[in-house]
């Protein structure tokens, strides 16, 4: 109790600190936001309206899935937007499955489930983008969960823009916390197409599992300008032993 | 000399004077009405500003002067197609003036003024053989071709991120070719930027370096038009990858029996 009581203090203490800080020089810190975000509290004028529809399979020696779906994003401000997004999966286990994220051993028929999700989307930087986000799933799962996704491109005007992105979900229900990682660059833009290459991986902990989990390898992206359509494969190695993954996205954009 | 011919002489060169004055006079226009193409299409309100003061709406065929003004609607769009077969595509409220259009030994010279909006120049490069000599002029830059396709866009009173409080940027998109963004103050410090790449020039200051197309926030037509078509990836939980967590899911709601 005493504990716990001496760290709210400490929090309490802390944010008088950080205001004060703020405080003492407010006339840099408005030019600074100022410069950092113009036009912070005004709305989008038009309003950007986008729409990404996105497909992909995971096939490795312990299982494979296919999953599908759409995301609608709506601007707000230039800086932040909401967004709603519904992904089905569907999911096929086979003889032999021996990892902490079997549901058991044996085979199991192809199991079904949709997942929706909303959110916010904040831009932080010019192409560093934070996405927070809740939702549940239906079917042949009844899990709550919480995602949070980070993605930010660095040295955007070079030949060769990197890319970092993080993404982690937490499932309420089994206690399990999934994270994906990539890293990736382009390698070539032309008038039509852009190709880009990195490594990626995803790792699980948490919850049941004693041992974290997880895969990675080496991946490659294709972008098609005229239809704003990206295809990236991923193959590698991991607790699921070989495996690879294919995913695309189609994006629509309009002006309100 | 005799008093009359003096008188002769004075009146021979004050009537050369006369029709010279006459014939620049009757030149001039002239000489600024130079044809210099016609419009192929026109979408939405596009008007025409001749040098001589008139002002007349567009319509394919519409010809097109060195000196004429173009101004395009909030949706207006139009394609000129120049006597040397290069193309300028006008995006949404946009403004330009053809300064110059001459052909000297197969070769075209062209310069045109972007005061604001977006403009797509597709230069014939192949016109008599020569390289082109094509200029796009903006408040603030110039974009020199090398190239053959590329869209200029001006932006006026509006704030970037990342900029420090610059209020008009040039952007070149470069689709086929090269250009050399520069600012209007010092043309021979300019950036070549790629096919494939965009740049951006605030205020006075050096262009930014080239960025992979629509990745960079650079105005574009395509982005003009269509809600800008900017690259940022897959949207977030879009990718396969976080696919095997969803095994994890079913984990529980399986072999725990704890379905709904």
């Amino acid at each position: 109790m005493a504990k716990n009581r001496m760290s709210r203090v400490c929090i309490a203490l802390a944010l008088v600190v950080a205001l004060s800080a703020f405080s003492i020089v407010p006339a840099a810190h408005a030019q600074w936001f100022e410069d950092t975000y113009p036009g912070f509290f005004s709305l989008q004028t038009p309003g950007l309206l986008q729409v990404t529809g996105f497909g992909g399979g995971f096939v490795s020696d312990k299982y494979g899935d296919l999953q599908e779906g759409v995301q609608v994003e709506q601007s707000v401000t230039p800086y932040i937007g909401f967004f709603g997004r519904a992904t089905g999966y569907q999911l096929w286990i086979g003889n032999g499955f021996e990892s902490p994220l079997a549901p058991g051993s044996g085979s199991f028929p192809r199991l079904n489930f949709g997942r929706f999700q909303g959110g916010a989307d904040f831009t932080l930087f010019p192409g560093t983008h934070l996405y927070i986000s809740g939702g549940h799933d239906v079917a042949d799962s009844d899990a709550s969960i919480i995602e949070g996704d980070f993605s930010s491109w660095v040295f955007l005007h070079s030949q060769h823009p990197i890319n970092g992105s993080f993404s982690t979900i937490y499932d309420y229900q089994n206690g399990v916390e999934s994270s994906e990682i990539d890293l990736q660059a382009i390698l070539l833009s032309t008038e039509k197409y852009m190709i880009l290459g990195g490594v990626g991986g995803a790792m699980y902990f948490g919850g049941f599992l004693t041992n974290a989990q997880g895969q990675g390898g080496p991946d490659l992206g294709f972008y098609y300008r005229p239809w704003q359509l990206g295809v990236s494969a991923q193959a590698g190695y991991g607790n699921a032993h070989q495996y690879g993954q294919i995913s695309m996205y189609k994006q629509l954009s309009w002006f309100e | 000399m005799r008093p009359d011919r003096l008188h002769y002489s004075a009146g021979v060169a004050a009537g050369l004077l006369l029709i010279s004055a006459l014939l620049l006079v009757v030149s001039g226009p002239a000489l600024a009405q130079t044809a210099a193409g016609s419009f192929l299409s026109v979408n939405g309100p596009v008007q025409i500003q001749r040098s001589g003061g008139a002002t007349i709406g567009a319509a394919a065929g519409v010809g097109v002067n060195v000196g004429d003004r173009i101004v395009t609607g909030a949706n207006g769009h139009a394609v000129i197609v120049l006597n040397d077969q290069s193309r300028l595509e006008l995006g949404p409220a946009s403004s330009i003036t053809l300064d110059q259009f001459t052909v000297s030994g197969g070769a075209a010279a062209t310069r045109v003024s972007l005061f604001s909006g977006v403009m797509r120049s597709l230069v014939n490069a192949a016109s008599g053989g020569a390289a082109a000599d094509y200029q796009v002029h903006t408040p603030n830059a110039v974009a020199a071709v090398r190239g053959t396709k590329f869209d200029t866009a001006y932006s006026e009173n509006v704030i970037r991120p990342g900029y420090q409080g610059c209020e008009k940027y040039t952007d070149v998109s470069v689709y086929q070719g090269t250009v050399n963004l520069a600012p209007v103050g010092t043309p021979n410090a300019g950036e070549d930027v790629h096919a494939g790449y965009e740049a951006t020039l605030p205020c006075d200051k050096p262009p930014t370096g080239g960025g992979p197309l629509s990745m960079t926030g650079a105005v574009s037509l395509e982005s003009a038009n269509a809600g800008g078509a900017s690259f940022a990836g897959a949207a977030p939980g879009s990718s396969a990858a976080p696919v095997p967590a969803c095994p994890v899911c079913v984990n529980t709601t399986t072999s725990t029996g704890t379905t709904r």
